[in-house]
Protein backbone atom coordinates (compact mmCIF):
# COMPACT_ATOMS: atom_id res chain seq x y z
CA UNK A 1 0.00 0.00 0.00
CA UNK A 2 1.51 3.34 -1.01
CA UNK A 3 1.11 5.83 1.66
CA UNK A 4 0.26 9.40 0.36
CA UNK A 5 3.49 12.08 1.72
CA UNK A 6 1.83 14.85 3.34
CA UNK A 7 5.59 16.85 3.25
CA UNK A 8 4.51 18.95 0.23
CA UNK A 9 1.12 20.60 2.15
CA UNK A 10 2.29 20.50 6.00
CA UNK A 11 5.92 21.94 5.04
CA UNK A 12 6.02 23.65 1.76
CA UNK A 13 4.61 26.99 1.61
CA UNK A 14 3.91 29.18 -1.64
CA UNK A 15 7.65 30.87 -1.33
CA UNK A 16 9.05 27.62 -0.86
CA UNK A 17 7.34 25.96 -4.44
CA UNK A 18 8.25 29.40 -6.06
CA UNK A 19 12.00 29.22 -4.78
CA UNK A 20 12.26 25.41 -5.77
CA UNK A 21 10.99 25.75 -9.19
CA UNK A 22 12.99 28.92 -9.68
CA UNK A 23 16.01 26.49 -8.88
CA UNK A 24 15.06 23.79 -11.46
CA UNK A 25 14.61 26.09 -13.89
CA UNK A 26 18.25 27.74 -13.55
CA UNK A 27 19.79 23.97 -13.16
CA UNK A 28 18.36 23.20 -16.18
CA UNK A 29 19.65 26.55 -18.17
CA UNK A 30 22.65 26.37 -16.48
CA UNK A 31 23.72 22.42 -17.99
CA UNK A 32 21.74 23.73 -21.20
CA UNK A 33 24.00 26.51 -21.50
CA UNK A 34 27.33 24.52 -20.39
CA UNK A 35 26.82 22.27 -23.35
CA UNK A 36 26.20 24.67 -25.72
CA UNK A 37 29.29 27.19 -24.67
CA UNK A 38 31.17 23.83 -24.81
CA UNK A 39 30.01 22.70 -28.23
CA UNK A 40 31.01 26.02 -29.68
CA UNK A 41 34.23 26.15 -27.50
CA UNK A 42 35.46 22.43 -29.24
CA UNK A 43 34.18 24.04 -32.30
CA UNK A 44 37.28 26.70 -32.24
CA UNK A 45 39.73 24.48 -31.35
CA UNK A 46 40.00 22.67 -34.80
CA UNK A 47 40.66 25.95 -36.93
CA UNK A 48 44.33 27.46 -37.82
CA UNK A 49 44.14 29.35 -34.74
CA UNK A 50 43.20 28.64 -31.45
CA UNK A 51 42.31 30.75 -28.11
CA UNK A 52 44.05 29.36 -25.10
CA UNK A 53 44.77 30.76 -21.54
CA UNK A 54 48.53 30.25 -20.78
CA UNK A 55 49.83 30.76 -17.17
CA UNK A 56 52.55 32.79 -16.79
CA UNK A 57 54.62 34.99 -14.15
CA UNK A 58 55.55 38.16 -16.26
CA UNK A 59 55.68 41.71 -14.06
CA UNK A 60 54.01 44.08 -14.04
CA UNK A 61 55.42 47.55 -15.59
CA UNK A 62 56.02 49.89 -13.04
CA UNK A 63 55.14 52.75 -15.27
CA UNK A 64 51.51 51.03 -15.76
CA UNK A 65 50.73 53.59 -12.70
CA UNK A 66 50.48 56.85 -14.10
CA UNK A 67 48.49 58.74 -11.54
CA UNK A 68 49.23 59.25 -7.73
CA UNK A 69 49.29 55.95 -6.62
CA UNK A 70 52.58 53.94 -7.99
CA UNK A 71 53.16 49.95 -8.04
CA UNK A 72 55.29 48.64 -5.64
CA UNK A 73 55.12 45.16 -7.47
CA UNK A 74 52.91 42.90 -9.64
CA UNK A 75 53.04 40.07 -11.86
CA UNK A 76 50.48 38.75 -14.36
CA UNK A 77 49.39 35.06 -14.01
CA UNK A 78 47.40 34.26 -16.84
CA UNK A 79 47.38 34.99 -20.45
CA UNK A 80 44.57 34.75 -23.15
CA UNK A 81 46.82 34.11 -26.52
CA UNK A 82 45.70 32.71 -29.73
CA UNK A 83 48.01 29.94 -31.10
CA UNK A 84 48.42 28.79 -34.40
CA UNK A 85 50.27 25.45 -35.45
CA UNK A 86 48.98 22.99 -32.50
CA UNK A 87 49.10 19.57 -32.77
CA UNK A 88 46.22 17.61 -32.76
CA UNK A 89 47.04 15.72 -29.38
CA UNK A 90 46.21 18.92 -27.76
CA UNK A 91 43.71 20.30 -29.19
CA UNK A 92 41.82 16.79 -28.64
CA UNK A 93 43.06 17.23 -25.01
CA UNK A 94 41.71 20.46 -24.64
CA UNK A 95 38.14 19.58 -26.15
CA UNK A 96 37.88 16.29 -23.92
CA UNK A 97 38.70 18.61 -20.80
CA UNK A 98 36.16 20.76 -22.35
CA UNK A 99 33.75 18.17 -23.18
CA UNK A 100 34.12 16.42 -19.43
CA UNK A 101 33.86 19.57 -17.61
CA UNK A 102 30.42 20.34 -19.27
CA UNK A 103 29.35 16.84 -19.17
CA UNK A 104 29.81 17.09 -15.24
CA UNK A 105 28.26 20.29 -15.17
CA UNK A 106 25.54 19.19 -16.91
CA UNK A 107 24.88 16.17 -15.00
CA UNK A 108 24.87 17.77 -11.75
CA UNK A 109 22.55 20.42 -13.17
CA UNK A 110 20.08 17.61 -14.33
CA UNK A 111 20.29 16.24 -10.89
CA UNK A 112 19.43 19.41 -9.06
CA UNK A 113 16.33 20.06 -11.51
CA UNK A 114 15.57 16.40 -10.42
CA UNK A 115 16.18 16.87 -6.83
CA UNK A 116 13.92 20.34 -6.61
CA UNK A 117 11.08 18.27 -8.63
CA UNK A 118 11.56 15.64 -5.53
CA UNK A 119 10.99 18.17 -2.80
CA UNK A 120 8.18 19.62 -4.71
CA UNK A 121 6.60 15.81 -4.48
CA UNK A 122 6.93 15.98 -1.53
CA UNK A 123 9.18 12.78 -1.26
CA UNK A 124 12.82 13.51 -1.51
CA UNK A 125 14.21 10.40 0.22
CA UNK A 126 13.27 7.91 -2.20
CA UNK A 127 15.95 5.65 -3.37
CA UNK A 128 16.36 6.83 -6.65
CA UNK A 129 17.19 10.58 -5.03
CA UNK A 130 20.03 8.74 -3.32
CA UNK A 131 21.19 7.31 -6.44
CA UNK A 132 21.16 10.25 -8.40
CA UNK A 133 23.26 12.30 -5.63
CA UNK A 134 25.30 9.54 -5.48
CA UNK A 135 26.28 9.65 -9.03
CA UNK A 136 26.34 14.06 -9.42
CA UNK A 137 28.98 13.45 -6.38
CA UNK A 138 31.37 10.86 -8.34
CA UNK A 139 31.10 12.48 -11.35
CA UNK A 140 31.75 16.16 -10.27
CA UNK A 141 35.09 14.28 -8.88
CA UNK A 142 36.28 12.11 -11.22
CA UNK A 143 35.19 14.92 -14.02
CA UNK A 144 37.00 17.46 -12.43
CA UNK A 145 40.46 15.29 -12.25
CA UNK A 146 39.94 14.41 -15.50
CA UNK A 147 38.97 17.67 -16.84
CA UNK A 148 42.29 19.12 -14.94
CA UNK A 149 44.55 16.50 -16.12
CA UNK A 150 43.59 17.03 -19.98
CA UNK A 151 43.91 20.35 -19.53
CA UNK A 152 46.84 20.13 -18.04
CA UNK A 153 48.20 17.92 -20.21
CA UNK A 154 47.25 20.27 -23.40
CA UNK A 155 48.69 23.50 -22.04
CA UNK A 156 52.13 21.55 -21.55
CA UNK A 157 51.88 20.54 -24.97
CA UNK A 158 51.27 24.07 -26.20
CA UNK A 159 53.75 25.49 -24.17
CA UNK A 160 56.15 23.08 -25.34
CA UNK A 161 55.75 23.89 -29.09
CA UNK A 162 55.70 27.26 -28.19
CA UNK A 163 59.33 27.18 -26.96
CA UNK A 164 61.77 24.29 -26.46
CA UNK A 165 63.14 25.55 -23.45
CA UNK A 166 60.00 26.71 -21.64
CA UNK A 167 61.78 27.24 -18.40
CA UNK A 168 63.49 30.26 -19.46
CA UNK A 169 60.26 31.12 -21.67
CA UNK A 170 57.19 33.62 -21.06
CA UNK A 171 54.67 30.66 -20.58
CA UNK A 172 56.69 27.95 -18.37
CA UNK A 173 55.38 24.35 -17.29
CA UNK A 174 52.13 26.01 -15.43
CA UNK A 175 48.92 24.91 -15.40
CA UNK A 176 45.95 26.30 -13.14
CA UNK A 177 42.46 24.35 -12.48
CA UNK A 178 39.75 25.52 -10.58
CA UNK A 179 39.57 22.42 -8.02
CA UNK A 180 36.46 24.18 -6.36
CA UNK A 181 33.93 21.48 -7.99
CA UNK A 182 36.04 18.78 -6.09
CA UNK A 183 34.95 20.03 -2.60
CA UNK A 184 31.57 20.08 -3.91
CA UNK A 185 31.53 16.75 -4.82
CA UNK A 186 32.72 15.75 -1.35
CA UNK A 187 29.48 17.55 -0.36
CA UNK A 188 27.45 15.85 -2.25
CA UNK A 189 28.44 12.43 -1.35
CA UNK A 190 28.03 13.29 2.44
CA UNK A 191 24.39 14.98 1.36
CA UNK A 192 23.96 11.76 -0.72
CA UNK A 193 24.60 9.72 2.68
CA UNK A 194 22.19 11.99 4.57
CA UNK A 195 19.38 11.23 2.18
CA UNK A 196 20.74 7.57 2.68
CA UNK A 197 19.07 7.69 5.95
CA UNK A 198 16.77 10.02 5.05
CA UNK A 199 15.22 7.49 3.34
CA UNK A 200 15.68 4.98 6.26
CA UNK A 201 14.04 7.49 7.97
CA UNK A 202 10.68 8.33 5.79
CA UNK A 203 10.07 4.65 5.55
CA UNK A 204 10.08 4.07 9.05
CA UNK A 205 7.16 6.60 9.07
CA UNK A 206 4.91 4.89 6.07
CA UNK A 207 1.72 3.77 7.80
CA UNK A 208 2.14 5.60 10.78
CA UNK A 209 -1.25 6.95 11.96
CA UNK B 1 13.07 -8.76 14.87
CA UNK B 2 10.94 -6.10 13.75
CA UNK B 3 8.32 -7.24 10.88
CA UNK B 4 9.34 -6.47 7.42
CA UNK B 5 7.95 -3.75 5.38
CA UNK B 6 5.21 -6.05 3.72
CA UNK B 7 4.74 -8.24 6.38
CA UNK B 8 1.54 -7.97 8.51
CA UNK B 9 1.95 -6.36 12.26
CA UNK B 10 0.40 -8.88 14.51
CA UNK B 11 -2.13 -6.35 15.85
CA UNK B 12 -5.50 -6.25 15.47
CA UNK B 13 -7.18 -2.85 15.25
CA UNK B 14 -10.65 -3.37 16.45
CA UNK B 15 -11.98 -0.02 15.68
CA UNK B 16 -14.78 -1.16 13.37
CA UNK B 17 -16.52 -3.20 16.43
CA UNK B 18 -15.94 0.10 19.04
CA UNK B 19 -17.50 2.39 16.59
CA UNK B 20 -20.65 -0.55 15.72
CA UNK B 21 -20.94 -0.69 19.00
CA UNK B 22 -21.13 3.43 20.10
CA UNK B 23 -22.90 3.95 16.71
CA UNK B 24 -20.40 6.61 15.14
CA UNK B 25 -19.20 7.18 12.05
CA UNK B 26 -15.78 7.23 11.15
CA UNK B 27 -16.24 10.57 10.27
CA UNK B 28 -17.48 11.82 13.09
CA UNK B 29 -14.81 9.95 14.97
CA UNK B 30 -11.70 11.77 12.45
CA UNK B 31 -13.81 15.18 13.35
CA UNK B 32 -13.37 14.84 17.29
CA UNK B 33 -10.18 13.01 17.31
CA UNK B 34 -8.93 15.64 14.74
CA UNK B 35 -7.45 12.73 12.62
CA UNK B 36 -7.99 12.44 8.77
CA UNK B 37 -10.72 9.75 7.71
CA UNK B 38 -7.35 8.03 5.11
CA UNK B 39 -5.77 7.70 8.56
CA UNK B 40 -8.50 6.74 10.92
CA UNK B 41 -9.04 3.95 7.85
CA UNK B 42 -5.76 2.96 7.27
CA UNK B 43 -5.42 1.82 11.43
CA UNK B 44 -9.60 0.15 11.04
CA UNK B 45 -7.97 -2.06 8.40
CA UNK B 46 -4.97 -2.92 9.99
CA UNK B 47 -3.10 -1.41 6.98
CA UNK B 48 -1.19 0.82 10.10
CA UNK B 49 2.72 -0.04 10.75
CA UNK B 50 2.67 2.73 13.98
CA UNK B 51 0.59 4.16 15.83
CA UNK B 52 1.46 7.46 17.73
CA UNK B 53 0.66 7.47 21.51
CA UNK B 54 -1.05 11.25 20.53
CA UNK B 55 -3.61 9.24 18.01
CA UNK B 56 -3.92 6.40 20.49
CA UNK B 57 -5.00 8.46 23.58
CA UNK B 58 -7.13 10.91 21.56
CA UNK B 59 -9.17 7.47 20.02
CA UNK B 60 -9.72 6.28 23.20
CA UNK B 61 -10.80 9.20 24.86
CA UNK B 62 -13.56 10.05 22.20
CA UNK B 63 -14.53 6.37 22.03
CA UNK B 64 -14.27 6.07 26.04
CA UNK B 65 -12.03 2.77 26.14
CA UNK B 66 -8.97 1.39 26.93
CA UNK B 67 -5.84 1.23 24.58
CA UNK B 68 -6.51 -2.79 25.13
CA UNK B 69 -10.19 -2.64 23.57
CA UNK B 70 -8.60 -1.03 20.79
CA UNK B 71 -5.41 -2.70 19.99
CA UNK B 72 -5.52 -6.64 20.52
CA UNK B 73 -3.15 -9.15 18.99
CA UNK B 74 -3.79 -10.82 15.52
CA UNK B 75 -5.58 -14.22 15.75
CA UNK B 76 -3.70 -16.31 12.94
Amino acid sequence: MKFRSTVRTAVLDRSDVFVLWLFAVLAALVGVAALVTAVTAIGGLFGDAVPVTLSTVMPVPADAATGTATIVSGSFDRADVVVSGIDMGARFALAGSIAVSALTTAIVAASIAALCRAVLRGRPFVRSMTWLLATASITLIAGTLIAAGLDTAAMFSIVAALNPDPMDAVFPFMSEYDFGPLLIGLVLSVVATAFQLGQKMQRDTEGLV
Amino acid sequence: MPPADDEATGVHCRLDELLAERGMSLTELSKRVGVSIVNLSVLKNDRAKAIRFSTLTAICEVLDCEIGELLVRARP
